[in-house]
């Protein structure tokens, strides 16, 4: 079992095709060298069931995969989407300085990536750079989220002076700020949305015409 | 619509001709007579602590006035001049004490008015000025302080409000706070007792805290000018009793209260002034005017009673002081008020004679909360 636990899915995955394949070369040779209609029933017989494991325990897999991907793709672009509309919005815009006020603001959505970071969707080679990078706005998008509860907080509990208003938006949208790393995340993660998954149908005409990222 | 009403409905269209001034009078004029009266009943006191003229009916009448006016302008009584000529100079130096937006100016006991008419152009010519309301027992002298102050500046009648009023009294005090803040609203208010009046109380600290007590708000300011004296020793007090004794018109004003209220033949020498000096706190002068007749008179008053004026008797025709500055600073303690801002001119004076000087203060209450202390910011989420 030790032994066992140390080869990867990717070798399974070798090794059963390799041995698909040779019982079915196998076959095709035993139809040949076999004399009498009767005697090549058998190994006709056992090259259909090979086919059919082929086809139906692999390629299935496969193309089952594939689509799981194409549907967390969708759905993390539609959520970027949507983070991108929201932090473009009015709520975030600068407070006015003459009269600024406690503000509800809206939470970034994340379960898209959640979705997809615990679905597997990615986890086959190749995709390594967008676990990453989902990982970090995960990350980010959930930090930013708590910081806006406790602006929410100190602003709503108490009476806060204007000064102080006006301090946690400068703070918030500082260069270098909670924000502003998370407007750059996004555009990390469009830009690899558009340049490695471009070519997926539905994903590019999902992100639109390439548009700067959320004011900030 | 009541009567009342429909008169000062009428007051505006009136005071079109400028020969007409609206004076507020706020007590019993026949009353202040009685008060006279009773200053002059006091019993015989040969040190000048007896009968009186109470202040401020020094000024009370036309003839009081108009010997004021004419002492204010004397050369051979500087202290009042030189006093009026600097004023100017030493309210610009404390305009920076004022609180912002439109103040209304409160003078008490106005004098000739060319002090307030100082204050008066300062606030014109910013577009700061509010109402102008002076406050006197007087009425001739709030006439006279009126055209002085109001000459050559826009001021619409509607907002000059003279009142006749003898600040000194509690009851009248609770009078005017009521009719000023129905004037201004919660607006800022400068209040002045200038030219060294407080001095001319008996109990000038009593009188100082009464006011502060009575019309100062936070938002206020009370501007108070008072002679100031760097010396307190006897030859100091003799010195300040000098400076009274030497303007003829100053003697012709002091007297003219006792010409007004008594039928006292006045003989100019046998008024003196006595310099003396009063705990650590100041210089305190009396003018007093002494029978030395050699016999006794007697005194024949307004209500036609008469009173003995023995021999050597005395009557204080006026009362004043010159402030040491920590004499002034535990009047101010007691008083509770505060100092903003204060400028303190020292007269001319020669290397061997004493340095009197007036000192100019830009008070407020006391009881003003303090400003708040700067709030440390609180915890800011997107910074910690």
């Amino acid at each position: 079992m030790g032994l066992v636990s140390r080869f990867s899915r990717q070798f399974f995955a070798a090794a059963t095709i390799s041995c698909l394949l040779i019982a079915l070369g196998t076959c095709v040779w035993w139809v040949t060298v076999a004399e009498g209609s009767d005697s090549r029933f058998e190994p006709v017989a056992s090259g259909l069931a090979l086919v059919a494991a082929i086809t139906g325990v692999y390629a299935e897999r496969r193309a089952a995969a594939r689509e799981r991907r194409a549907q967390a793709l969708y759905a993390l672009t539609d959520e970027l989407v949507k983070n991108s509309e929201l932090l473009a919005g009015e709520s975030f815009l600068p407070q006015d300085p003459l009269a600024p006020k406690a503000r509800v603001y809206p939470r970034l959505v994340q379960s898209a990536t959640d979705a997809a970071l615990v679905s597997g969707a990615f986890s086959e080679p190749g995709h390594d750079a967008l676990i990453a990078l989902l990982h970090r706005w995960r990350d980010a998008v959930h930090d930013f989220n708590r910081r806006l509860d406790l602006a929410e907080l100190r602003t709503y509990v108490s009476q806060v002076p204007a000064e102080e208003l006006l301090a946690i938006d400068e703070a918030m949208r500082r260069p270098g700020g909670q924000l502003d790393g998370l407007c750059r995340l996004r555009d990390d993660v469009e830009r690899l949305l558009r340049g490695r998954y471009g070519r997926q149908p539905g994903v590019a005409a999902r992100l639109g015409p390439g548009r700067p990222g959320p004011g900030r | 619509m009541s009567d009342r009403e429909q008169a000062v409905r009428r007051i505006p269209s009136i005071l079109g001709d400028p020969g007409w001034t609206v004076c507020l009078v706020g007590e019993e004029q026949s009353g202040k007579l009685a008060q006279v009266t009773a200053g002059l009943r006091h019993g015989p006191d040969p040190s000048g602590s007896g009968k009186r003229i109470t202040s401020g009916f020094s000024y009370w009448g036309l003839e009081s006035t108009v010997a004021w006016a004419h002492a204010c302008n004397d050369l051979y009584y500087p202290v009042m001049r030189e006093s009026i000529g600097s004023f100017s100079r030493r309210w610009r130096a404390m305009t920076q004490t004022l609180p912002d937006g439109p103040l209304h100016y409160v003078s008490l006991g106005p004098g000739t008015g060319q002090k307030d008419q100082a204050l008066l152009r300062y606030l014109d010519s910013r577009g700061r000025s509010g109402c102008y309301i002076p406050v006197d027992v007087s009425a001739e002298m709030l006439r006279l302080a009126q055209r002085e102050a109001l000459e050559h500046l826009h001021v619409p009648p509607a907002d000059v409000l003279p009142v006749q009023l003898d600040f000194s009294m509690p009851a009248n005090l609770d009078r005017l706070c009521t009719l000023i803040r129905h004037a201004v609203g919660d607006e800022p208010v400068v209040y002045s007792l200038l030219g060294n009046t407080l001095a001319n109380f008996d109990n000038d600290t009593q009188l100082l805290a009464l006011l502060a007590e009575k019309l100062l708000r936070p938002q206020d300011r009370f501007l108070l000018e008072v002679a100031s004296t760097a010396g307190q020793d006897e030859a100091a007090a003799r010195a300040a009793a000098h400076e009274y004794e030497n303007s003829p018109r100053f003697r012709e004003f002091v007297t003219s209260a006792l010409m007004q209220y008594t039928d006292l033949q006045i003989d100019m020498n046998s008024l003196t002034c006595e310099g003396l000096v009063e705990d650590d706190r100041a210089l305190k002068i009396k003018v007093i005017y002494r029978n030395r007749t050699g016999g006794p008179l007697e005194l024949t008053l307004p209500d036609r009673s008469t009173v003995p004026f023995p021999d050597q008797d005395t009557i204080r025709l006026l009362l004043s002081r010159k402030y040491t500055l920590a004499g002034l600073e535990k009047m101010l303690v007691d008083a509770r008020v505060t100092k903003v801002g204060e400028t303190h001119d020292v007269g001319h004076a020669a290397f061997d004679r004493p340095a009197f000087g007036l000192a100019l203060l830009m008070l407020q209450s006391a009881d003003v909360p303090p400003p708040p202390e700067p709030r440390a910011p609180g915890p800011n989420p997107f910074r910690d």
